[in-house]
């Protein structure tokens, strides 16, 4: 473990001080409404620190993390403590109430699909051999014992960012009743309405010109996350393939709307549903709907133009 | 749906129906529990049954010394000459 | 945008309370967490929460730990009675597969006065017991009068004391000191049983115990039940520095017959049912059977005459070499809100002819973060063993067995108690408890002869204890 420069900042913005950091591959941030400096630096650090614990831990990218070794596993069982126990019941949960889309052992697809907007697309031969590895219901998970057979992986990123968000903030709050806003890569939630019962701003970003804002959204509390392609694609024979792959086929969800940015009393919830609402494609919306949630979708106009090779 | 299928049908439901009814029996109170995701607040240090040893076995001893009636909850013995 | 009370649909209902519970240990955590961190830069909070500082408000932490637990026990009788000091502490070593090792190491040191077993008399009475050896100067002095060394006629020298009159007779004349040593293997067989084995040794002067033990657990029903049997075998000396009275012999100060022991063996069969999400239950079913020597060798019984109830002689007591017993025992715990309730009852009976029934009560209430207080009370009734006599009457024929102990006596007790915790440092916790307990029974049979009438013959207890313990996991 090497140790990294702190490289956060703070500097000051319309309400009040932004600490700012990188975590989780993300550009992350804390806005505090105060002019307290050394307040705004420890409610930062606090902030900092739980993500960095969390990435630690559960990022399948770190050989050290607590999330690599049950991957590395391969059929021994392994316990887990209490934290671990805890993600691992919530993802199990995900998947019986989604009745199998959210599926956590679906990471092993990345080792054919690589979105990087060319056309290199797996044959169906590729893609079937993965089926086999993929499923939670292959998993024997008996708390706090978890045996994973071999080449099978389990990646929490569908939900390690919300988890650190809302961990965050429950900590930052224990420590003081400023308002917050806790930002990580575009998952975020507020402590509450800003001083005086003002809203938060938050802009939402256009799929289409990076840097170009769709629409702003005012908010007083809960969390938004944004599920959405950005840049991840793949484009081979005059069809676009999304990068929301569908657990059971192995192949992409069609037709799912560019971006969707759901809101939610929490960071989780926010970000599963958007998941969730993702992988129904066409009915993303009839599916936010019927589910009571306030959300956005923006569907691209293009996909309905003919063939174009615009990457 | 002619009357043959309709036996067929009601004979097999019945067996099923007996064979679950067996595996019901066997299964005694599978049905009480919860969930592992539901098992929060039972993994809580608090919920254990003894959640002080010591001063569990400081009330065995002294109950043990001081009535007639011992153990039930371990052992009955006492390991030592007060009683 | 404000989130107003919608009509939520059945996944992101159901979605919001599984979050709402995964987010409550870390809310939880968070309490103590700001406390101690106040001032914690970034990197150095982040490396220790990396070292696995995770909640230690769940047992599914307990792998790869040692945890230390030493805690005394003060126990103070009213009365001038028995005093005790019992400090103790244990060591436990469980592994990352679920093994684990266990010592435990307990010491008892015993003051005070306990009753002899004679009824109290409108008269001074003087009792004769052995000396501990010639030329000893073995002199107590108490509240109820010292006891002296008498050299008798003959060469013989024994300890005497003398009662005042209508004042329960109490020996003052012993203090005891005890070591005990307990050890304790359990092996997790696969992820759903468990093997253990341990045993015991507990030394006093005048007492010695052996005792191994052995268990099997398994968890059935996705770990939702618990079923276990285990098997305890327990080895007894007795040995008084004036050896074993014969029973019913008359008391006196020569020596004794010889050492004499006892076995126990008993069984314990349970089943732990987890009810529902807030309630664990436990049923335990348990027999034992005593045999050898049960009798305490320092009691004895008056024998009165049958007019006036004045003790004419005194004889050793004498109790069955038989014991069989049987209980059985329900435990629950309750997670009410933030609090954790114990409601526990216990049946129990034996071949002495003793009936009994415990209930026990005890309420956890969080106060603020990493502090508790438990108030708990507990409540006891045994009835008569088929035995006892509060005395034995004189020209009336001997029964084969007899014994006046108040603890063979039908009574009841109730016990008052708090116990309060601190979570200190981040794995340890400072305990405290305090108990008042009391016992009470009739003053004496309901024909009771002449003075006797107006003697208080019952010689429960009413005492005071107070537990000091402190206990870390180490990680």
């Amino acid at each position: 473990m090497t140790l990294e420069a702190n490289t956060a900042v703070l500097t000051p913005v319309a309400e009040g001080l932004s600490y700012a950091f990188r975590a989780m591959g993300s550009p992350c941030e804390v806005r505090v409404e105060t002019e307290d400096a050394a307040l705004a630096t420890q409610i930062g650090e606090i902030v900092e620190a739980e993500a960095l614990r969390i990435e630690r831990k559960f990022s399948r990218y770190r050989p050290d993390s607590a999330l690599s070794r049950i991957n590395s596993s391969s059929g021994t069982p392994l316990y887990v403590d209490a934290e671990t126990t805890a993600l691992l019941n919530y993802a199990a949960q995900c998947f019986d109430l989604s009745r199998g889309l959210f599926d956590v052992t679906s990471g092993v697809l990345r080792r054919v699909w690589h979105f990087d907007g060319s056309d290199q697309v797996p044959s169906r031969e590729q893609v079937a051999d993965l089926l086999p590895l993929i499923g939670w219901d292959k998993i024997c998970w008996r708390a706090p014992e978890i045996v994973l057979p071999k080449g099978m992986e389990i990646d929490l990123g569908g939900v390690g960012k919300e988890y650190a968000v809302d961990s965050a903030l429950i900590r930052a709050m224990a420590v003081s009743n400023v308002p917050i806003l806790i930002n990580f890569g575009g998952d975020l939630r507020v402590s509450g309405p800003r001083a005086g019962g003002q809203r938060w701003r938050i802009a939402l970003e256009s799929v289409d010109r990076s840097g170009y804002a769709e629409g702003s959204l005012h908010v007083s509390s809960g969390a938004l996350t944004t599920s959405g392609d950005a840049r991840r694609f793949l484009f081979k024979d005059g069809v676009r393939y999304s990068h929301i792959l569908n657990p059971r086929t192995g192949w992409p969800i069609e037709h799912p709307p560019r971006s969707i940015t759901v809101a939610a009393p929490t960071c989780m919830e926010a970000g599963v549903m958007s998941t969730l609402a993702m992988l129904h494609g066409k009915k993303a919306e009839r599916f936010l709907k019927s589910e009571g949630l306030q959300a956005w979708c923006i569907r691209s106009r293009a996909a309905r133009r003919p063939l174009s090779t615009r990457a | 749906m002619s009357i043959y299928r309709v036996t067929r049908i009601r004979r097999t439901i019945s067996s099923i129906g007996l064979g679950a009814g067996c595996l019901a029996l066997l299964s005694g109170c599978a049905h009480v529990g919860v969930q592992p995701w539901q098992r929060d607040l039972l993994a809580k240090d608090e919920m254990q049954l003894n959640t002080h040893p010591h001063v569990t076995a400081f009330h065995e001893h002294v109950y043990f010394s001081k009535e007639a009636a011992s153990g039930g909850r371990t052992f009955d013995g006492g390991g030592c000459g007060c009683n | 945008m404000q989130l107003k009370k919608r009509h939520m649909g059945p996944i992101s209902r159901a979605l919001s309370l599984l979050t709402a519970n995964l987010l409550m240990a870390n809310a939880a955590e968070a309490q103590v967490g700001a406390a101690i961190n106040a001032s914690g830069s970034a990197r150095n909070y982040a490396d220790g929460a990396v070292n696995g500082t995770d909640s230690s408000n769940d047992t599914s932490g307990q792998l790869n730990t040692v945890v230390v637990d030493s805690a005394v026990l003060f126990y103070q009788e009213k009365g001038g009675r028995v005093q005790a000091v019992e400090p103790t502490g244990s060591v436990v070593y469980t592994n990352s597969y679920g093994d684990a090792y266990s010592v435990k190491v307990t010491s008892d040191s015993l003051t005070g006065a306990t009753p002899n077993g004679a009824t109290p008399s409108s008269h001074p009475q003087t009792f004769t017991t052995p000396a501990r050896g010639a030329g000893s100067t073995v002199t107590v002095t108490s509240a109820s009068g010292g006891s002296t060394l008498v050299n008798l006629p003959g060469g013989l020298q024994v300890r005497q004391y003398t009662i005042a009159p209508n004042t329960l007779p109490v020996d003052n004349g012993f203090r005891d000191n005890r070591y005990a040593l307990d050890l304790g293997y359990t092996r997790q067989l696969d992820s759903v049983s468990k093997w253990s084995i341990g045993g015991a040794y507990s030394q006093e002067r005048d007492y010695t115990s052996f005792s191994v033990n052995t268990g099997y657990s398994r968890d059935v029903n996705h770990k939702n039940t618990t079923l276990s049997l285990s098997a305890n075998f327990e080895y007894d000396r007795s040995r008084p520095f004036f050896g074993s009275p014969t029973p019913f012999a008359v008391m006196d100060g020569t020596q004794k017959g010889p050492n004499q022991t006892k076995t126990v063996i008993s069984v314990v069969a349970g089943v732990t049912q987890v009810m529902n999400r807030r309630w664990l239950a436990q049923l335990n079913i348990s027999a034992g059977q005593n045999s050898g020597y049960q009798n305490d060798p320092y009691r004895i019984i008056s024998v009165v005459d049958p007019t006036f109830g004045a003790p004419l002689q005194y004889l050793y007591e004498s109790r069955p070499r038989s014991r069989f017993r049987e209980s059985i025992y329900w435990g629950n715990k309750v997670a009410l809100g933030p609090t954790v309730a114990d409601v526990s009852a216990r049946a129990y009976h034996d071949s002495w002819g003793i009936t009994s029934f415990t209930g026990e009560i005890s309420e956890r209430v969080p106060l603020v973060a990493g502090f508790y207080i438990e108030p708990s009370a507990r409540y006891y009734h045994q009835s008569a063993a088929n035995f006892f006599q509060y005395y034995l009457v004189s020209g009336t024929p001997l029964p084969s067995f007899a014994s006046s102990d108040s603890r063979l006596s039908k009574f009841s007790a109730t016990t008052f108690g708090v116990k309060a915790g601190l979570k200190i440092l981040t794995d340890g916790e400072l305990y405290v408890l305090g108990e008042t307990y009391k016992q009470t029974g009739a003053a004496g049979p309901p024909n009771a002869i002449g003075d006797l009438a107006n003697q208080n013959l019952f010689s429960g207890v009413k005492a005071t204890s107070i537990v000091a313990g402190i206990r870390y996991t180490f990680r």
